[in-house]
């Protein structure tokens, strides 16, 4: 089968809306959105703590959070797959193969992003914000909530690009969800599948429709990074 | 009257080395202070330890008659609070601006929004409620900077060079909407500026800091301008002309002491090189028994007279007089 027929097979897929193909996309996005909701939740704090307090050892840290932004999907699969596992620490809660298992990957895979994004997102504000919070007689969690206001696309961005980051991985929804169809079958590894088994019309199918997820969450960024400020 | 602040051989110190140094400092409730002195002689410092942004690290502070214990010091913003040199206006509306320090204080919304009303009013920014804050001019950013800590009524503003960069018609629209908060509020008021002229237009009381030291006595009137070139020993500050002895090396500012310059009704036929006619525009008693009487030459002249010289001349204020000086009695800052 040439790539034109396949083409033409997915496009019929997709505006026939097959339950399967759709099925698999809102599995991708519900996982994808909720790893990258938690960990937004998680990060921004953090980044937000870490742009702001002085303490030793910082550097490292930062260095590690550096680090950690290019760690390989499939590093923490194996790591999280090691705890999950029958075998492992957490093997009783039964959590290898789920929907949740791949959620804690994505999640652990998003947060140095969050934390990375929200960490500049403060960092770049004007100093003399913060003493502005304090003379006006805010308190520490009455300043934080002006801060992150302040900070506000910065911090979508960070929301946003932890979501482009769950969406697109494969490594770990792989390895931790194991494919298997109506359960964990994200778009990306169905793609993966159907390759490897020569069918190319879902695999092209869902490529589409991940492009066009990569589009809405690529445009969003490039609009909060224009926003004047 | 129990003064608002009492500073006792209060410093501040930044690791090993001590940027501000205060043997004793009473500022008076309910009424305007002011700090003068240069860049960098420590009037932020100082604002800082009296809004509780910072605490000394050595001496006693008194706030309205309480000491002030290092580890409990009150929250930062809420009996007083500082305008910093330079204010940070967040990025959202007018009126949000001044509205954000109310509604975490807890106002309730009605009173908030009469609140900022009033402010804004005071400031003369009614009807710019709606305008996003960081499309004001430098001038009206300033203006809601003050309004924003206004609407707060705390008991004491402090406020740092709050006219700085301003034009000469807002720097007085800001001047006059301060006196009258103070005058209708009985807020204490703590300036610090580089301007003796603003120090005494504004302070009922004026101190000079110098290094990070807070001197006794009034501060010296400083002339900004510029040496004429190729007229030995003139300086011109844009409104008077004024003869220096020896030329200095090229300088933008000149300082005499107020006790240095010699008051009277006419041109008197004297020595001095520099007389400057102008108009009394304020007179005081100033530590008991003298009188410190402000001129204006074009430039803002203060002098420090005797109450029997001043008796004997019979001057007033509004009527015309004259300050004269030495041509070597000047100095550069």
């Amino acid at each position: 089968m040439d790539l034109l027929t396949a083409l033409a097979a997915a496009w019929r897929l997709l505006t026939t809306f097959d339950p399967e193909v759709y099925f698999v996309v809102w599995t991708s996005l519900k996982i994808a959105a909720i790893a990258a909701i938690l960990a937004a939740l998680a990060g921004i704090p953090l980044g937000m703590a870490l742009a702001r307090s002085r303490f030793r050892g910082r550097g490292a840290v930062l260095l590690l959070l550096n680090t950690a932004l290019a760690l390989p999907t499939v590093v923490i699969g194996l790591l999280v797959y090691a705890f999950l596992s029958r075998r492992g620490p957490l093997g009783g809660l039964g959590l290898l193969f789920t929907p949740t298992g791949v959620v804690i990957g994505q999640f652990l895979l998003a947060l140095p992003i969050a934390v990375h994004y929200a960490h500049a997102a403060v960092q770049g504000l004007d100093p003399r914000l913060f003493l502005t919070i304090r003379a006006l007689g805010a308190t520490r969690w009455q300043g934080a909530k002006k801060v992150l206001a302040e900070a506000r696309f910065g911090v979508m961005a960070a929301v946003v690009a932890a979501f482009g980051r769950t969406i697109a991985e494969v490594g770990v929804a792989m390895m931790l969800g194991g494919n298997i169809e109506g359960f964990t079958r994200t778009m990306t590894t169905a793609i993966a599948l159907q390759t490897s088994k020569g069918e190319f019309e879902l695999a092209l199918a869902l490529g589409l429709c991940l492009l066009a997820v990569a589009l809405v969450v690529n445009g969003g960024l490039f609009a909060l990074q224009r926003v004047p400020r | 009257m129990t003064p608002a602040y009492r500073l006792e051989e209060v410093g501040f110190a930044y690791g090993p080395r001590e940027v501000l140094g205060v043997r004793h400092l009473e500022i008076p409730a309910g009424q305007v202070a002011a700090l003068v002195g240069p860049n960098g002689s420590g009037k932020s410092t100082l604002l800082h330890l009296l809004a509780f942004l910072a605490a000394p690290s050595r001496g006693a502070l008194f706030f309205f008659g309480e000491r002030i214990a290092p580890d409990r010091v009150p929250a930062p913003g809420r009996r007083t609070a500082l305008l910093p040199q330079n204010p940070y206006l967040f990025h959202a509306s007018v009126r949000a601006n001044v509205l954000w320090g109310l509604k975490i204080r807890g106002v309730p919304p009605t009173i908030r929004e009469e609140r900022s009303r009033y402010a804004l009013a005071l400031v003369g920014l009614s009807g710019q409620e709606e305008r996003y804050a960081l499309a004001l001019s430098g001038g009206e950013a300033q203006r809601l900077a003050l309004a924003r800590l206004i609407a707060l009524e705390p008991e004491v503003i402090l406020l740092d060079e709050p006219t700085n960069h301003l034009d000469v018609e807002t720097r007085l629209r800001v001047e006059q909407a301060l006196l009258a908060w103070v005058r209708e509020r009985g807020t204490t008021v703590v300036l610090a500026t580089h301007e003796v002229a603003q120090a005494y237009r504004l302070g009922a009381a004026v101190w000079q800091l110098d290094a990070g030291q807070l001197r006794a006595g009034e501060p010296d009137n400083v002339f900004r301008g510029r040496l004429v070139p190729g007229e030995p020993g003139v300086f011109d500050t844009g409104r008077v002309r004024l003869r220096v002895h020896p030329p200095p090396a090229p300088t933008a500012c000149l300082r005499i002491g107020p006790r240095e310059i010699i008051l009277s009704r006419e041109a008197p036929e004297t020595s001095a090189l520099n007389c400057l006619a102008g108009r009394v525009v304020r007179v005081e008693l100033v530590a008991g028994d003298e009188i410190q009487a402000t001129l204006d030459c074009g430039e803002p002249v203060v002098t420090v007279i005797t109450q029997e010289s001043w008796h004997r001349l019979g001057l007033a204020v509004g009527q015309p007089a004259v300050a004269s000086f030495k041509a070597s009695a000047i100095r550069p800052c």
